[in-house]
C-alpha cells in the first residue's frame, strides 16, 4: 500500500514525485488549517474601512498627492480602473492582498504559497530561515520572508509574520490609482492569522513603508473561507478593453475598433504608416 | 505543458498544483477522489482529475494519472499555431512518471490529446529536470507583449509608444470612432 502524500512535505521546485512522509505528522500538527478558498470581505479600495479614492486619506507626500490628483483628473469618466492593471500589469504587493478575486493558501514547512485567482498572481513566502539574498530579483510580488509564530506557546502556530521587499512596478495601492513610489523601495510587513473567534475568517494586517508616504500606512483586510470552492479563471487579456498608445488610453469597441475615452481625444499618431488612417 | 519557463509543482494529498512561470498559469489537479462535476466552468487550463499510483510497488507513489476536460479557447499546441478544435471539447490524458534512473531529479509527462481537430489521439512525451539552485523570475506577458489586435489586423506598439505596422504596406487601423479628428 502506498503511503499518502503529505501536504507539509510537498516538494517545491520542479517536482520530485516521491518523498518521505514519516517525520511530517508531528510537524503538520504545528501548522494552522488555512485550506479552502478565501473570499475578500469589504470593498476593492486598499483600506476597506474608508471610502475609495481621496476618502482613503492615504498619508501621501505632497509630491505624490499631486500625482494622484492629476491621475484622478485624467481618468476617463467611465473607466473604473485608473491603474497599470488596466494594461494587464499584475496588481503586485501590497494591492494583490485586496484579493479582488478569491485566493488559496497552501502551507508547507519551508514555503507558504498564496495563489490568487485574478491573473494567477502567485506569492511565495519563504519560511525556511534563509536570510535576505544579496541580490534580489525584482518582482511585482516582491520577495517575502515569513516566520510562523506560536503566540500562546501551545505548540501550534497561529500567525504568519511576513516582510516583503524587492519589488518592481508600476504598482498602485488600488484601482483608484493611489501611487506607490516609483523607486520601488517599498517594504511591506504583514501579520496573517485566523480570527480568534471564527476559524472561517482570516485577517491580514498590512503595514506599508514607501517613499510616497509620510508615514507607514497600516490597514487590515479580512477574508471569509469557502470550504467547498469553485475556482474560476480570471484572464486579464480576455476582458481587456482598454489600451495605451503613446501615453493615451483608448478603448477597444465590442466590434474591435479603437474608440476615444474622452471627448475630443485625438486618435493615435500614425506616423509609421505610409497611408493615412483607414475608415 | 511545454513549460517555456520553469514550473513549480506542489503536491498535497487532495490537490497537486502545477504552476508555470510563464504568464503565471496554474493547474489544479484534484486527487481527492471526486467525480466529474455536472457543470464545469470552461477555462484555459481545464478541469483536471488525477489518481496517484504506486506502479513499482515500492510503497511510494511514482505515477500520477490525469484527465482534463472543460476547456475554453482559443488554444493551440505551440507557437507555430497548430490548432485545436474551436469546440473546445478536447480531452487530455496525462501520465506523469518519475524517471526510473533519477527519480529525484527527472520526471516525464506522456500527453495524449483527443480533439475534433485530429483524426486520432495524438500522444507526445515531455520531460522535466529539477533545477538545483532556484531563482524564480517573473515572466509577465503584459510587460513585453507589444502586439495589439485592432479589427482583424495585428499591429505593434513600438518602444517609443507609437503604433506601427507589422507587415509591409499594412494599412493603419480604422479610426471610425474618432469623427474627423484624424492625424
Amino acid at each position: 500500500m502506498a503511503r499518502p502524500c503529505d501536504a507539509l512535505l510537498a516538494a517545491a521546485g520542479l517536482a520530485a514525485l516521491t518523498f518521505v512522509a514519516a517525520p511530517a505528522r508531528a510537524q503538520e500538527a504545528k501548522y494552522p488549517d488555512w485550506s479552502g478558498q478565501w473570499v475578500r470581505v469589504g470593498g476593492t479600495q486598499f483600506d476597506p474601512s474608508k471610502p475609495p479614492g481621496p476618502g482613503q486619506e492615504a498619508p501621501l507626500t505632497p509630491e505624490y498627492k499631486a500625482r494622484f490628483e492629476a491621475a484622478l483628473a485624467r481618468k476617463p469618466a467611465d473607466v473604473t480602473d485608473n491603474s497599470p492593471t488596466v494594461q494587464c500589469f499584475p496588481a503586485g504587493m501590497p494591492r494583490v492582498m485586496i484579493a479582488v478575486e478569491p485566493m488559496e493558501i497552501v502551507i508547507m514547512p519551508k514555503m507558504t504559497a498564496i495563489i490568487h485567482s485574478f491573473q494567477n498572481e502567485f506569492r511565495r513566502i519563504w519560511t525556511d530561515g534563509d536570510p535576505w539574498p544579496e541580490n534580489m530579483e525584482q518582482a511585482f510580488e516582491g520577495l517575502s520572508i515569513g516566520q510562523w509564530q506560536d503566540m500562546d506557546a501551545k505548540g501550534v502556530f497561529q500567525t504568519l509574520a511576513v516582510e516583503t521587499r524587492g519589488l518592481s512596478g508600476p504598482r498602485t495601492f488600488d484601482e483608484s490609482g493611489l501611487p506607490l513610489h516609483e523607486d520601488n523601495e517599498t517594504i511591506i510587513k504583514e501579520r496573517i492569522h485566523l480570527d480568534a473567534g471564527d476559524p472561517d475568517t482570516l485577517r491580514d494586517e498590512i503595514a506599508v513603508e514607501d517613499h510616497a508616504l509620510t508615514k507607514p500606512w497600516t490597514v487590515t483586510r479580512t477574508y471569509h473561507r469557502e470550504r467547498n470552492p469553485t475556482w474560476v479563471e480570471h484572464v486579464c487579456t480576455e476582458s481587456k478593453r482598454t489600451m495605451v498608445i503613446n501615453g493615451e488610453t483608448y478603448r477597444l469597441s465590442l466590434d474591435g475598433y479603437l474608440q476615444p475615452t474622452r471627448p475630443n481625444q485625438p486618435p493615435p499618431d500614425m506616423k509609421f504608416f505610409k497611408s493615412g488612417a483607414g475608415k | 505543458m511545454i513549460d517555456y519557463e520553469t514550473a513549480d509543482v506542489i503536491i498535497t494529498p487532495k490537490i497537486t498544483y502545477y504552476w508555470t512561470a510563464f504568464s503565471n498559469e496554474m493547474r489544479r489537479i484534484y486527487t481527492d477522489g471526486r467525480p466529474w462535476p455536472e457543470k464545469i466552468a470552461p477555462s484555459f487550463e481545464g478541469y483536471s482529475v488525477g489518481e496517484w499510483r504506486d506502479e513499482a510497488h515500492s510503497g511510494r507513489y511514482d505515477t500520477l494519472i490525469v484527465e482534463t476536460r472543460g476547456f475554453t479557447g482559443p488554444r493551440n499546441y505551440d507557437g507555430t499555431g497548430i490548432p485545436l478544435d474551436r469546440d473546445n471539447q478536447s480531452i487530455i490524458k496525462e501520465r506523469f512518471t518519475v524517471d526510473r534512473v533519477d527519480p529525484a531529479n527527472l520526471f516525464h509527462d506522456e500527453i495524449t490529446t483527443i480533439d475534433h481537430a485530429l483524426t486520432r489521439p495524438w500522444t507526445v512525451n515531455r520531460s522535466y529536470k529539477r533545477v538545483k539552485k532556484i531563482v524564480w523570475t517573473e515572466n509577465l506577458c503584459a510587460l513585453d507583449t507589444s502586439y495589439v489586435i485592432l479589427g482583424d489586423e495585428n499591429y505593434f506598439v513600438g518602444a517609443d509608444g507609437y503604433l506601427m505596422p507589422v507587415k509591409k504596406g499594412q494599412k493603419p487601423p480604422d479610426l471610425r470612432y474618432f469623427g474627423d479628428a484624424k492625424n
